[in-house]
């Protein structure tokens, strides 16, 4: 009585003590669950990009409905509401509004800007081309604009400013502002000062567009209403949080239902049915609060596969309340205690085996998942075990699972005639295996996507219709001091204007065109002439020239204005939307301790040879850089990150092997029998291979998280093969019609919880599910067709 | 005596005259404009003369028109460099030795007033031109002249007084004038439409 009391009070302390682990822990949805945990070099800034680069603070904005002129007023009026939010660094719509706020900026401080200030430029001969040229450009359709500067910048440094700092791939205008290729969308590209990892601030950002966006829409006159879209890795880290969320609270309210009313029709007994429960919740706090005190944050992906240990757990229940048929107390604790506890806890140990091997991943994803399990498994089998025979009721009704396990025992000679049958699959499979095997596993990260096909495809049309910001391959510098790197990106960029005329990219950004390092702009100051030697050079220069030296008065003011103003900084481009340029390709770093990063995306050439793809290797061999402080790394995102992915994959992969051997090994040590263990793995091999199989032919190449599933299989169809096995060497198999039904109902139960998984739209879920569910239910199938009857042992 | 019959005659010359002289030049803009809406696509060549004030010789280029009804204009300049702008609805892309870029002519209306002026007349839209400029259209056995002079404050200050000249369906000569006094002159040569 007492210990009983003491398993019941120890049991109700451990749990409360996790739900309050549970609670004041971090979630997390964002992508390191898919990071491993000693990156390399490249992995790191990898990592860093995907956190908190330029690409993953970006939100682009799609306005659709109405007419062109009715998109072009609320797109105005939106960015207009949006550029006073300190939460965005920059919102751009194609307007004038940046480029008016920035000449100036390019004006004044043109002679530090401009690449072509050399003190050739300023001898006679470089002025006198100079000024043909900016002559030239009087002529031309920009001389409107150019004849307000002429007096001032004959020489063009302005231009020349403004071509080096705005971006040429600017998207398809009309009527002022951006537009979508097929001219039915207006585009504007939201810059968020929150990382793209933050995903509270990604959320604040987005609700805050919408909110705008509802505000604009009631002030706005259109024809018909207008329509508001976003996309960008911080809309879909925030989507694929609210979907997993969402989802895994919804799939496991409907599994559990489900689950329950089947239990309930069985039990007749809301008591029994709690109890029964019993094991399943704890084995879940157990494991969210083990994953929280390992690994100090839960990952959302981790929180979305809790619901699948309803599957395994809740049998744990089934077993006991079935299978126990005596009525004295004592009695029934003995039987469960000697005669089937010994079964669970080896299918228990078994599973264990099949999750223990994720633990060292170096994947924190996996090795979650790892412990999760093992927690959760050890807790629910010990809630069986100590807890639930004493707190259940003295009579469960088993007259239900009795009459239908009289069915089973004559439906079970029918299934052992077919088993020779179930040898073919070994065959079969392995030739369609091997027919398909390059597509059998999907290698791409995108594979785990949490976002729907449909939002990719958006977000790709809005990237080319934006045509910048679809970066791929960026060159990383790394150096002690921003100088350091701006030096860096200085020497490289002579290297990457190569590239464009060869045509191997079509464009790059550089820190060093939003600032120029300190170095050179004291060079470029040292090349412009004291006030009377510039005198005298322009007046030589001008000669042959249509104009007369007293007209550019204005231009010898501003030279010698240039030669004492202070040097430009970051501080001093605020107020422009360099200052957000440069703040994104110019970074400032806490590991290690204040050293710099300057990150150049490229842009792929739209045709030829390297169309819509950098040859990283070709951008390697054009950037070396002198040995020195600074380093650069040529970094291909997508291909680095299925890198990633694949060696994930591998791992796994090689993880679930020696899994299985771990498993084998078990068995063989307590089975004490290979003929035992061959009897065991095999229908449980087939049933996965069969899986497999069908997968394949249904066209869905696998990712981790089907091998996930199969394990999950291994582990809960374990259980029932351990089960058959007991019963054909206690030679009393088919008498037991209880045995039968509580196996027939631990299985529905899984199915029914993985089942709706399959259903799920989180890709992550669904393959669980689709593994799983027809796993499970084939393992038991094949587990009964390869028992041995009683009549032939 | 004299002088007042001279007066006299020149005055009723000039009411009789008046009358059917604003009926004639109504109803010759009027066949001009049609004339030119029929021209679905045009290519011929130009010389351009530009008279900038701060300079002490205009400045002087030729190449290329080429039109497309109703709403694509290309101007290439051959010499002394080449140039290219191309007005497509109402996006302006010019190519300038190394600058290249789109312009919204929204957004710098300043960048493409000519061009959309020329367009405006090629396309041969009489009520769209009078919606943008007051016209002034006289011609005679020499030729026709058309003067128009933009409503838009903005246009005016870039573009004040805008001269064609041409004979039959032909424009010849172009003249655009700036408040500053700068203006400049684009001879068409023969039209080579089809």
């Amino acid at each position: 009585m007492l210990s009983r009391f003491l398993s019941v009070s120890i049991w109700a302390c451990l749990i409360v003590l996790a739900i309050v682990v549970a609670f004041h822990t971090r979630y997390t949805a964002d992508l390191s669950a898919f990071l491993p945990a000693t990156p390399s070099k490249a992995q790191r800034l990898l990592v860093n990009q995907l956190q908190e680069g330029l690409v993953s603070r970006l939100i682009l904005i799609d306005i659709e409905g109405s007419d062109a002129a009715g998109r072009a007023r609320a797109s105005n009026a939106l960015a207009l509401q949006l550029r006073e939010q300190a939460i965005f660094r920059s919102v751009e719509n194609g307007g004038a509004s940046r480029l008016e706020s920035d000449r100036d900026f390019l004006v004044k401080h043109r002679y530090s800007l401009s690449d072509q200030v050399t003190t050739e430029r300023f001898s006679v001969a470089g002025l006198r081309s100079a000024i043909a040229e900016s002559i030239d450009l009087l002529a031309s359709p920009l001389g409107q604009i150019a004849q307000e500067y002429f007096a001032r910048d004959p020489t063009g440094e302005s231009l020349q400013a403004f071509n080096q700092l705005i971006p040429q791939n600017q998207p398809h205008l009309r009527n002022g502002v951006w537009e979508s290729r097929d001219e039915r969308r207006a585009l504007l590209l939201a810059e968020t000062r929150a990382r793209g990892s933050d995903t509270d601030g990604q959320e604040q950002a987005i609700s805050l567009i919408r909110y705008e966006f509802l505000r604009v829409k009631n002030h706005v006159n259109t024809v018909f209403p207008l329509i508001l879209r976003l996309s960008g890795p911080g809309v879909f880290a925030v989507q694929a949080r609210n979907t997993i969320q969402h989802e895994a609270i919804r799939l496991s309210i409907l599994s559990s239902s489900v689950i329950a009313i089947l239990l309930l029709i069985i039990y007749r007994s809301i008591t029994t049915l709690v109890i029964g429960f019993l094991p399943v919740v704890s084995g879940a706090v157990a494991g969210v609060a083990a994953v929280a005190l390992g690994f100090g944050i839960v990952h959302g992906v981790t929180l979305g596969f809790g619901v699948t240990l309803i599957g395994e757990a809740v049998d744990y229940s089934v077993y006991l309340f079935i299978q126990s048929d005596r009525v004295e107390e004592h009695l029934r604790l003995l039987t469960w205690k000697e005669k089937f506890w010994p079964t669970v806890r080896l299918g228990m140990l078994t599973s264990i085996c099949g999750f223990a091997t994720l633990v060292p991943s170096a994947f924190p994803g996996l090795a979650q998942l790892g412990v999760y399990s093992i927690a959760g498994l050890i807790a629910a089998g010990l809630t069986t075990r100590f807890v639930l025979p004493s707190l259940m009721p003295k009579t469960v009704s088993r007259s239900l699972p009795i009459r239908f396990g009289k069915i089973l025992v004559r439906l079970l000679p029918l299934l052992r005639t077919w088993h020779k049958l179930l040898w073919l699959i070994p065959i079969l499979a392995g030739g369609v295996l091997y027919a398909h095997r390059s597509q059998l596993w999907n290698r791409e990260l995108s594979a785990l996507s949490p976002i729907p096909l449909a939002a990719q495809i958006l977000d790709a049309n809005l990237r080319s219709d934006l045509g910048t910001p679809d970066v791929r391959t960026i060159i990383v510098l790394s150096g002690p001091s921003s100088e350091a790197v701006l030096q860096a990106s200085e020497k490289i960029v002579p290297a990457l204007d190569s590239l464009i005329l060869e045509r191997a990219i079509a464009g790059y950004q550089a820190p060093s065109q939003y600032l120029p390092s300190l170095a050179t702009q004291q060079q470029r100051r040292a090349s412009l002439p004291t006030g009377s030697a510039l005198a005298t050079n322009l007046q030589n220069a001008v000669v042959t020239l249509p104009i007369l030296t007293t007209q550019l008065a204005p231009f010898l003011r501003d030279v010698e204005a240039a030669r004492t103003a202070p040097f430009i900084s970051r501080e001093g481009l605020e107020g422009t939307s360099m200052a957000a340029g440069l703040d994104a390709l110019l970074i400032r770093n806490n590991r290690p301790l204040d050293s710099w990063s300057g990150i150049l995306p490229l842009i792929a050439a739209r045709s030829g040879l390297n169309a819509y793809a950098v040859d990283a290797d070709r951008i390697r061999q054009a950037i070396v850089l002198p040995k020195g402080a600074v380093d650069a790394t040529v970094l291909d995102l997508k291909q680095q990150s299925d890198e990633l992915y694949a060696s994930y994959l591998s791992d796994a992969l090689h993880l679930s092997l020696l899994g299985f051997l771990a498993i084998v090994v078990l068995l063989l040590i307590s089975l004490r029998s290979l003929k035992r263990v061959v009897r065991v793995i095999i229908p449980l091999a087939f049933a996965v291979l069969t899986v497999m199989v069908a997968l394949n032919l249904l066209r869905v190449s696998l990712t981790i998280l089907h091998l996930i599933g199969f394990l999950l299989t291994i582990a809960i169809g374990s259980n029932y093969a351990l089960f058959f096995d007991r019963e054909a060497s206690l030679h009393e198999p088919e008498k037991n019609s209880a045995f039968l039904a509580s196996l027939l109902i631990a299985n529905l139960t899984t199915v029914i919880g993985f089942g709706v998984l399959a259903f799920s739209t989180v890709p992550v879920l669904a393959a669980l599910g689709m593994t799983v569910a027809p796993g499970t239910l084939l393992a038991l199938l094949f587990c009964a067709a390869f028992s041995e009857s009683s009549e032939r042992t | 005596m004299w002088r007042f019959q001279v007066t006299l005659s020149f005055f009723i010359t000039f009411v009789f005259l008046h009358g059917s002289v604003a009926a004639d030049s109504d109803k010759a803009l009027n066949d001009l404009m049609t004339q030119l809406a029929q021209s679905q696509h045009g290519r011929t060549r130009f010389i351009e003369k530009q008279f900038i004030r701060i300079l002490a010789r205009p400045i002087e280029s030729s190449g290329e028109l080429v039109y497309d009804a109703p709403s694509h204009l290309e101007k290439h300049t051959l010499q002394p460099r080449p140039e290219s702008i191309i007005l497509e609805r109402d996006t302006i892309s010019i190519t300038h030795g190394k600058f290249a870029r789109s312009f919204s002519l929204v957004a710098y209306p300043q960048v493409g007033v000519l061009m959309m002026s020329i367009r405006q007349i090629l396309s041969g839209d009489l009520i769209g031109l009078s919606r943008s400029f007051a016209h002034d259209f006289e011609s005679g056995i020499h030729g026709w002249r058309l003067t128009l002079i933009p409503h838009d404050p903005k246009v005016l200050h870039i573009v004040s007084r805008i001269v064609l000249s041409g004979i039959g369906s032909e424009i010849r000569d172009m003249e655009f004038e700036r408040d500053n006094g700068d203006y400049s002159v684009i001879s068409l040569g023969v039209n080579k439409s089809n």
